[in-house]
C-alpha cells in the first residue's frame, strides 16, 4: 500500500498542529497550511488523497475554498472539518457543481481515534 | 368627495318629494273643499227651495180659503137680497174669525161700492163707515165689469194701512144682475208676519213678498213696503246696501224673471256672503197673485270652507313638519355617517400603525433571534475549537513525549482561550440582565495605563510583530473614580485590538484630561476599520478579525457607559504615512481632581 498524502487547511494553528500529527503518526503524507490563499497557490492536481478543508476561516470560506479546488481537481476527494453547528444543507445550493455529500462533515471537537476512524472510511469510500 | 355629493342629491330628493306631497295634499285639500262646499251650498239652495216651496203652498192654501170663504157667501139670499141685517153680518164676522190670521176684515159693498158691512164692527164704527163709497176701487169696479173674481194689487186703505184685496161680485143667480162686491182686506205687514213666523226659526233666512207688479208687500225692514221694487226710492236703497255692484244687476234680473210668475232661484253675493235666493208664485184659483222671496246665506257653507282651509293649512303644516323632520334625519344620518367614515379611518389608520409598528416588532425578533443563532454558532465556534486543541494535545502529549513542553504550553494557551471566552460570556449576560456591578475607587490613570503597556510589550515581543508601543510620560497624575479591574480590561481591549489589525508601526497610547474628563487613545497604524463594520462596531459579534469573539467592544462600551463615559473610534486620516484607527473613551475624574479642575 502506497503511501496516502491529505492536504490539512485549517486556520487554527493549534487544530493543523494536532491533525497533522495525528494523521503522520498514522503514516499518512500531510501538507497543511493556515492560509487558504497560499494552499491554493501551491496545491497540485492529481497529488492529494484527500483535502480537509476548515468550514470556517476568516480569510476565506471553506465552501469557496471548496469550490476552488474542485475547479483545480475535479475528482479530488474532500471532507470538512467543522466547529460551528453548519450544516451541510446550508451549502447545498445550485452553486455547486458538485455539492459535499452529507457523510463528508466531521464535527468537532472530536477523538483523535475516532478523527482517524472516520478518515479511513472516507479514504475507503470509491469517490 | 363623492359620498358628500350623493348625500346633497338625496337631501334634495327627499325635499323634493315633500314638496311635491304637499303640493298634491294642497291640492287635494282644495278639490274636497271645494266639493264639500259645493255640497253644503246645494243643501243650502234646495233648503231654502223647498221653504219657498212649502211657504207658497201654505200661503196660497190660505188665500184659497178666503177666495172659497169670500165666494160661498155671494149665493146666500141675505146678500143677494141686500139684507143688511144682523143674521147677514153674522155670515161675515164668522169667516173674518176663520181667518183672522191673514185677514183684517170681511167687507160688503152694495151695487153702488157703499159700504154695507165691515166683519165685527161695532155700533159706532157701524155708524161711521157705512154707507162710504168705495166704487171707485178696483176691488169694485173690475169684477163689477169682470163679474169675476178679482185679486188686486197693494192698495194703501183709507186707514193708511197697505192691504191686499181680494173681491167677488155678487151677481143674481137668475137674472145676472150685478149686486155689489164681497172683499176680503189682508194687511200686507200681517201677511208677511204670518209667513216669516212659519219659517223654520234654526234656518237663517229672510222672506220678502211682491205683488204681480212687483210691488213691495213685505220686506224687512218695513220702510220699503209699497214701493216698486224697481223705483227709485228701493234701488237707491240696493246701491247703498248691496255690493257689488253686479250682484244689483243679477237680483233684479232674478227679480225681472220671478215676475213673470216662473219658480226659481239664484246665489247672489250679499257684501262678500254668498246668498240663495228662491222664489215662487202663489197662485189662488189658477191665477197669479203674489211672488214669495226666501233669502239665506250661505253660512254654513262658509263654516264648512273655513273648516277645511283649517285643515288644509294643519296638513300642509304637517306635511312641512315631516318633511323638516325628514331632511334633518338624513342630514344627522349623514353626518352620523361622516362622523363613522372619519372614526373608521382613524381606527383603520392606527390598526395600520399598530400593524406596522407589529411588523417592526417581528422584524426586530427576528434579526433578535438571527443574532441569538449566530452567537450560538460563534460561541459553539470559539468554544469548541480551543476544546478541540486542548483533546487532541493530551493525547499526543503520551507519543510524543519530547514535544511535551510544547504541547502543555498548547493546552494552557487554549485553556486561556477558552477562559477568556467563558469571562466574556458572563460579562455580556451581566450586561444583557443589567446587573453589571462596579467597584469604584480613586485610582491613578497613568500607572494603570504604564502597568498595562509594561505587559503587553513583552507579549509583543513574543509575538515577534514589529510594532511599537509608545506612551508618553505624563506631568500631571490623572486620578479616576473607577473599577480598576474593569478599566483594565477596556484598555487590554483595545490594545488588544489594536495589536490584532497591525502588522507593523506603531501603536500611542496617550490620556489627557478635557473638559472635566479623562480621555485615553489607542492610535495604531493598522488596517483601519472595515466600513462594512464601522456602523455596527459595538454590536455583539461584530469581529472582523482572524480569532476573537466579536463581544471585546460591546463589553468595553458597556463598561465605559457604566461609569457615564463615552467610547468612539475613528480611522486616522494620516499617520506615519499609514492609516489605522484611533480608539478613544472617556471617564470621569475622581472629585478631587474635579475640584482642582475648577
Amino acid at each position: 500500500m502506497s503511501t496516502k498524502t491529505i492536504l490539512v487547511i485549517n486556520d487554527e494553528k493549534d487544530i493543523n498542529t494536532t491533525v497533522r500529527q495525528v494523521l503522520e503518526d498514522k503514516g499518512f503524507k500531510v501538507d497543511s497550511y493556515e492560509d487558504p490563499y497560499l494552499a491554493l497557490e501551491n496545491f497540485k492536481p492529481q497529488y492529494y488523497d484527500l483535502v480537509m478543508i476548515d468550514s470556517k476561516m476568516p480569510q476565506m470560506n471553506g465552501f469557496t475554498f471548496y469550490k476552488e479546488v474542485k475547479t483545480i481537481d475535479p475528482n479530488v476527494k474532500t471532507c470538512f472539518l467543522t466547529a460551528a453547528g453548519v450544516q451541510p444543507s446550508h451549502y447545498s445550493d445550485d452553486t455547486f457543481s458538485s455539492p459535499p455529500p452529507a457523510n463528508r462533515f466531521i464535527q468537532i471537537p472530536i477523538e483523535n481515534e475516532s478523527l482517524l476512524k472516520r478518515i479511513e472510511e472516507i479514504m475507503s469510500e470509491v469517490k | 368627495m363623492r359620498s358628500s355629493r350623493t348625500n346633497i342629491v338625496l337631501l334634495v330628493v327627499i325635499a323634493g318629494i315633500a314638496l311635491m306631497l304637499s303640493i298634491f295634499s294642497y291640492q287635494y285639500s282644495v278639490f274636497t273643499s271645494n266639493k264639500i262646499v259645493d255640497i253644503a251650498s246645494q243643501e243650502v239652495r234646495s233648503n231654502v227651495r223647498i221653504e219657498v216651496h212649502d211657504l207658497t203652498q201654505i200661503l196660497g192654501k190660505q188665500l184659497q180659503t178666503v177666495s172659497t170663504l169670500l165666494q160661498t157667501l155671494t149665493p146666500s139670499p141675505l146678500i143677494q137680497n141686500n139684507q143688511s141685517q144682523k143674521l147677514a153680518f153674522v155670515l161675515f164676522n164668522s169667516r173674518q174669525n176663520s181667518t183672522s190670521e191673514l185677514t183684517n176684515f170681511y167687507m160688503w159693498l152694495d151695487n153702488n161700492g157703499k159700504i154695507v158691512w165691515i166683519s165685527n164692527m161695532n155700533e159706532s164704527t157701524y155708524q161711521k163707515y157705512r154707507g162710504t163709497d168705495l166704487s171707485y176701487r178696483p176691488y169694485f169696479t173690475i169684477p163689477k165689469v169682470t163679474h169675476e173674481a178679482y185679486y188686486s194689487s197693494l192698495i194703501t186703505s183709507n186707514d193708511k194701512i197697505p192691504r191686499l184685496y181680494i173681491s167677488y161680485p155678487i151677481i143674481n143667480g137668475t137674472t145676472g144682475i150685478f149686486k155689489g162686491v164681497v172683499v176680503a182686506g189682508i194687511n200686507a205687514y200681517t201677511l208677511g208676519t204670518t209667513l216669516k213666523n212659519q219659517l223654520f226659526p234654526q234656518f237663517n233666512s229672510t222672506i220678502g213678498l211682491l205683488d204681480r207688479n212687483g210691488i213691495i208687500l213685505y220686506t224687512n225692514p218695513p220702510q220699503y213696503v209699497g214701493e216698486n221694487v224697481f223705483g227709485n226710492k228701493f234701488q237707491s236703497a240696493l246701491s247703498s246696501l248691496l255690493r257689488p255692484y253686479e250682484s244689483i244687476t243679477l237680483l233684479n234680473n232674478l227679480i225681472k224673471t220671478s215676475l213673470q210668475g216662473s219658480t226659481g232661484s239664484g246665489d247672489i253675493l250679499v257684501n262678500g256672503k254668498m246668498s240663495t235666493i228662491a222664489y215662487e208664485p202663489v197662485l189662488v184659483k189658477g191665477q197669479y197673485f203674489l211672488t214669495l222671496y226666501i233669502s239665506a246665506q250661505q253660512n254654513l257653507a262658509s263654516d264648512v270652507s273655513a273648516l277645511i282651509d283649517q285643515q288644509r293649512y294643519f296638513t300642509i303644516l304637517i306635511i312641512a313638519i315631516i318633511g323638516a323632520v325628514a331632511v334633518v334625519i338624513a342630514f344627522l344620518v349623514f353626518s352620523w355617517n361622516k362622523r363613522l367614515e372619519t372614526v373608521v379611518s382613524t381606527r383603520t389608520a392606527e390598526l395600520k400603525t399598530a400593524n406596522d409598528s407589529l411588523a417592526g416588532a417581528n422584524e426586530r425578533l427576528k434579526i433578535h433571534d438571527k443574532m441569538q443563532q449566530e452567537f450560538i454558532n460563534i460561541a459553539s465556534h470559539e468554544m469548541k475549537t480551543p476544546t478541540q486543541a486542548i483533546l487532541g494535545y493530551s493525547k499526543l502529549i503520551q507519543r510524543h513525549p519530547e514535544k511535551r513542553e510544547g504541547m502543555i504550553d498548547a493546552i494552557a494557551r487554549n485553556a486561556a482561550r477558552l477562559q477568556r471566552l467563558t469571562n466574556d460570556i458572563l460579562d455580556v449576560t451581566r450586561i444583557e440582565t443589567q446587573s453589571l456591578k462596579l467597584n469604584k475607587e480613586r485610582i491613578n490613570l497613568n500607572e494603570i495605563i504604564s502597568d498595562i503597556i509594561e505587559d503587553y510589550r513583552n507579549e509583543i515581543e513574543k509575538s515577534n510583530k514589529d510594532i511599537k508601543l509608545l506612551n508618553e510620560p505624563q506631568d500631571q497624575i490623572i486620578e479616576v473614580e473607577a473599577d480598576k479591574n474593569r478599566l483594565t480590561q477596556v484598555i487590554s481591549n483595545l490594545l488588544n485590538n489594536a495589536i490584532k489589525f497591525t502588522k507593523e508601526g506603531t501603536i500611542r497610547v496617550t490620556e489627557e484630561v478635557k473638559d472635566s474628563k479623562a480621555l485615553v487613545s489607542i492610535k495604531d497604524t493598522g488596517q483601519g476599520i472595515d466600513p462594512e463594520i464601522f456602523p455596527r462596531l459595538y454590536s455583539k459579534f461584530a469581529a472582523k478579525s482572524e480569532t476573537g469573539t466579536g463581544l471585546g467592544l460591546f463589553i468595553s462600551r458597556s463598561i465605559v457607559e457604566a461609569h457615564g463615559g463615552k467610547i468612539w473610534a475613528e480611522n486616522n486620516i494620516d499617520y506615519d504615512g499609514k492609516k489605522g484607527a484611533t480608539f478613544t473613551f472617556s471617564i470621569p475624574l475622581s472629585k478631587l481632581e474635579q475640584d482642582k479642575q475648577r
